[in-house]
């Protein structure tokens, strides 16, 4: 017996002209949103569910942590988005000697032809729409909070004077997760504030044959423009006016209490496992995702599915395990999700 | 009309739909949630009436409907109470819509939105989408009917409920005697009192010269008389009715077995009344207790054989008096035909006419010419018996412990010396001596299994051989041995030396 619940029948989408006159441009907006992610999906292949979730960073105005093993195609991914985006990309390769004048850019002396010498801010390679920091946990701590000082500001204060960033400004910061020696791990506060925190999977068999077809054979591929900042903007504010059903924002609400130690939790292993549970900033951010997660599906109301969708990357980093759960080899997106399920289902009861 | 509700009218329609399903479904539940719950009360009523004496009474099938129609209208009550305060709200059913057919929220929140107002475009184009995802809702898949179950349960109720009140009701219970509470009184005044009053004139006109049962017969008025003035009890009355009737039965013993007495004094024993024999009266041992006796039931036990004849002659005459009047009749022309053979044989003895021989009672009395009658009459009946070779007064063997018991044992013990052609009558003496509990057996001391006094017949020139311990065992079973001649063994056997010749022994 079918479940009605898991059938998806396609339902043509409301002419725009019937319902507001900013329909018609929300709906050319989504339509240019689809045909950029279709084109990301075309040069990284197998890897739809992290060109969704950086799409959805980006539409949500967030900075992602991307964490994967070299050689998995975390630059070309990154790359790939800010072509199709029309977005200044730049790149920082972090190292230990890496100072915060080399992100955010300093003060230089200029002269000009007529002798004199002038001060001058030379921006750093922060300033660009889409900045890719490669292993960010190699640089110092304090080059490391320049970084997040201007994720979180998008500004950049040199010599008492603040610098905008470009917007939209979208952060990619990349962990190798393996050469942990010499490196500076981030701490929690600072970590927090990436929206994201994605992984990149080891492509399967069938994944990995395209890649190899694609990339070994003929010339290599390039993409087309679909979008411009401005329509990065506009979908961002889009994403916000997503409307969110109460028991739906009542489910979240109990799931981020439920994963608090100490807070009364009915969850045993919450009690026993859990460090720290999910920050308020954690649970903005996971509405915030799932909207835009409806949206990329063309829906315009928050469901359950996309609390559940958005949960692991939103909310792995801002939730963690302790000691003990670790030395016994607990997970802890399980634990995500089953506290998420068990909240959902309170709330459709 | 505004575009928010116009996009709403078809999701509005499905749900209020929904809601009327909800509510027929829920009425539909009710009606057979009340034929359940009257069906159940009302068979719960007739099993009862199958096993508690209470509901016998008071229930019928005209009660059992009543109640069971009030439990349905009580049920209807309560589910129609719920049904206001339980009916889902618009917004549940959404959310159960989006839940069933997989409408990823589109209508429980197209609902929030509208009731906020639908401010911003993609609110208008969420309502646009969820109107078209509405059409997808339907209320008879959303809330499927009850199906058979509640039918068949409340059928399958009403059934068993017919069923039971199909089943017959049971005899009325048996009056139980409630703990605590006075019974039925054991005895019945009146006609104690009447066949006291009748065994009082019996034996006054029977018993002429004969003070024992003179005083039996003045006993028996008096009894009869306080129960007149209501001065005793039941308890008394049946205490010492059995009393009189026990020394009216020893009395009437002397005379020898005789059926038509026994059942005469019978016949005063009350009937049984169905259900109410006691524990005590159903394995109540009879065998050491006097027969039954007139007025009273004082062993409690119509199953007796021996009562046979009684509960002949009560059924004869139940449920009046039973068995008063013609057994006493019987009894008198018993007691009459008793005294003329009395009469008649101590005519043919040539006995002497100033010596009463049943004025056993003036032995007690120690009264000398009586005890002089009796030794005479005594010796006279002995020797009468050893010339004829039977027992003259054996009646009196059978009697263990009557009140003139020693006597009679002595005269029988002298009749069966007088029967014996070894002894003679002259040579034996009565004497009582004090048996020890242990005696010597070749050596060996042997328990005595006799009571600590006892009577023995000393007897001369009793032949020392005799066999040993036989009598143990078999002197009741072999009945040509006499008690007279197993004592007198007995005697022989423990209370003479074991050598003839041994003097000093002896």
């Amino acid at each position: 017996m079918n479940d009605p619940s898991r059938k998806e029948e396609p339902v043509a989408h409301p002419d725009p002209r019937d319902v507001h006159p900013d329909a018609a441009a929300i709906q050319q907006e989504l339509d240019k949103l689809r045909r950029a992610r279709a084109a990301v999906a075309r040069v990284v292949v197998g890897q739809d569910a992290v060109i969704d979730q950086l799409f959805i960073g980006l539409l949500c105005g967030g900075h992602v942590l991307v964490e994967g093993a070299p050689g998995l195609g975390k630059t070309l991914l990154v790359r790939t988005i800010g072509d199709v985006c029309g977005l200044v990309f730049s790149r920082i390769q972090f190292t230990p000697d890496l100072m915060p004048a080399d992100i955010t850019g300093t003060i230089a002396l200029l002269h000009d032809d007529h002798g004199r010498t002038t001060t001058q801010f030379q921006k750093g390679p922060i300033f660009a729409q889409m900045v890719l920091t490669d292993e960010i946990n190699r640089a110092t701590p304090k080059t490391q909070s320049a970084l997040l000082e201007a994720m979180q500001e998008r500004t950049v204060t040199v010599s008492g004077k603040a610098y905008e960033l470009p917007e939209p400004f979208f952060v990619l910061a990349t962990q190798n997760p393996i050469e942990m020696e010499g490196t500076y791990v981030l701490p929690e506060a600072q970590i927090d504030r990436f929206f994201f925190k994605v992984r990149i999977p080891f492509p399967s068999e069938d994944v990995l044959d395209r890649i190899l077809a694609l990339t070994t054979e003929g010339d290599e591929l390039h993409v087309e423009k679909a979008l411009e900042p401005s329509d990065i903007l506009r979908l961002q504010a889009i994403v916000r006016e997503v409307p969110v059903a109460d028991h739906v924002r009542r489910a979240l609400a109990r799931f981020v209490r439920s994963t608090q130690p100490g807070l009364g939790s009915e969850d045993a292993d919450v009690e026993r496992y859990v460090r720290f549970g999910v920050s308020p900033r954690g649970a903005q951010a996971l509405l915030l995702a799932a909207k835009a997660h409806a949206l990329l599906d063309g829906r315009y109301a928050v469901a359950f599915d996309d609390l559940t969708a958005m949960a692991e990357p939103a909310l792995r980093h801002r939730f963690q395990l302790n000691y003990e759960a670790e030395a016994k080899g607990l997970e802890l997106e399980p634990l995500l999700t089953r506290l998420l399920g068990e909240a959902i289902e309170a709330s459709r009861a | 009309m505004p575009y928010e509700s116009a996009l709403a009218q078809t999701l509005d329609a499905r749900l209020q739909a929904a809601r009327r399903r909800w509510r027929s479904i829920h009425v539909w539940r009710t009606a057979w949630w009340a034929l359940a719950v009257g069906a159940a009360s009302t068979a719960m009523l007739a099993v009862a009436r199958l096993w508690h004496p209470w509901s016998d009474a008071a229930l019928d099938v005209g009660f059992a409907v009543a109640v069971g129609l009030a439990a349905m209208g009580a049920t209807v009550l309560g589910r129609v109470a719920h049904l206001f305060v339980a009916t889902p709200s618009s917004a549940a059913l959404a959310r159960r819509a989006d839940a069933r057919f997989g409408l990823a929220e589109r209508a429980s929140t197209a609902l929030d939105v509208r009731r906020g107002g639908a401010r911003s475009t993609v609110a208008r184009l969420l309502l646009a989408d969820a109107e078209r995802h509405a059409q997808r809702i339907d209320p008879v898949a959303l809330l499927p009917g009850p199906g058979a179950v509640p039918v068949v349960r409340a059928l399958g109720i009403a059934t068993i409920a017919v069923v039971a009140w199909a089943v017959p009701t049971p005899s009325p219970a048996p009056t139980l005697p409630v703990p605590g509470a006075p019974g039925p009184p054991a005895v019945d005044f009146e006609r104690t009192e009447e066949n006291a009053r009748r065994i009082a004139e019996l034996l006054e006109e029977e018993a002429s010269g004969d003070d024992y049962l003179e005083a039996v017969g003045r006993a028996f008025e008096d009894l009869a008389d306080r129960i007149e003035r209501g001065e005793v009890d039941a308890a008394t009355v049946e205490r010492e009715l059995e009393g009189l009737l026990g020394q009216f039965a020893e009395a009437l013993g002397d005379q020898g077995p005789d059926d038509d007495l026994a059942e005469a004094l019978s016949t005063f024993r009350p009937p049984p009344v169905p259900g109410q024999e006691t524990e005590e009266q159903r394995t109540r041992d009879i065998s050491n207790l006097p027969p039954p006796q007139p007025g009273i039931d004082v062993l409690g036990d119509q199953q007796a054989p021996e009562n046979e004849a009684a509960r002949r002659a009560t059924n004869r005459d139940a449920p009046s008096a039973p068995g008063a009047a013609e057994a006493l009749d019987d009894l008198r022309e018993a007691l009459e035909q008793r005294q003329q053979d009395r009469e008649t044989e101590r005519a043919n003895l040539g006995v002497p006419t100033n010596v009463d021989p049943d004025r056993s009672f003036a032995y007690f009395e120690g009264d000398p010419e009586t005890l002089a009658a009796l030794e005479e009459r005594r010796r006279l009946l002995a020797e009468t018996a050893g010339a004829q070779g039977q027992t003259a007064v054996g009646g009196a063997e059978e009697s263990s412990d009557a009140p003139g018991d020693l006597a009679g044992e002595g005269t029988a013990a002298l009749d069966e010396g007088a029967a014996s052609p070894e002894i003679d009558p002259s040579q034996v003496a009565v004497q009582s001596v004090e048996l020890p509990d242990q005696v010597r057996e070749e050596g060996a001391t042997v328990d005595v299994q006799a009571a600590p006094e006892t009577e023995y017949v000393d007897i001369e020139d009793v032949d020392p051989e005799m066999d040993r311990p036989w009598w143990r065992g078999a002197q009741t079973a072999d009945p040509s041995r006499s008690p007279a001649l197993a004592h007198r063994e007995a005697v022989a056997r423990y209370f003479l030396p074991d050598s003839a010749t041994d003097e000093d022994a002896r």
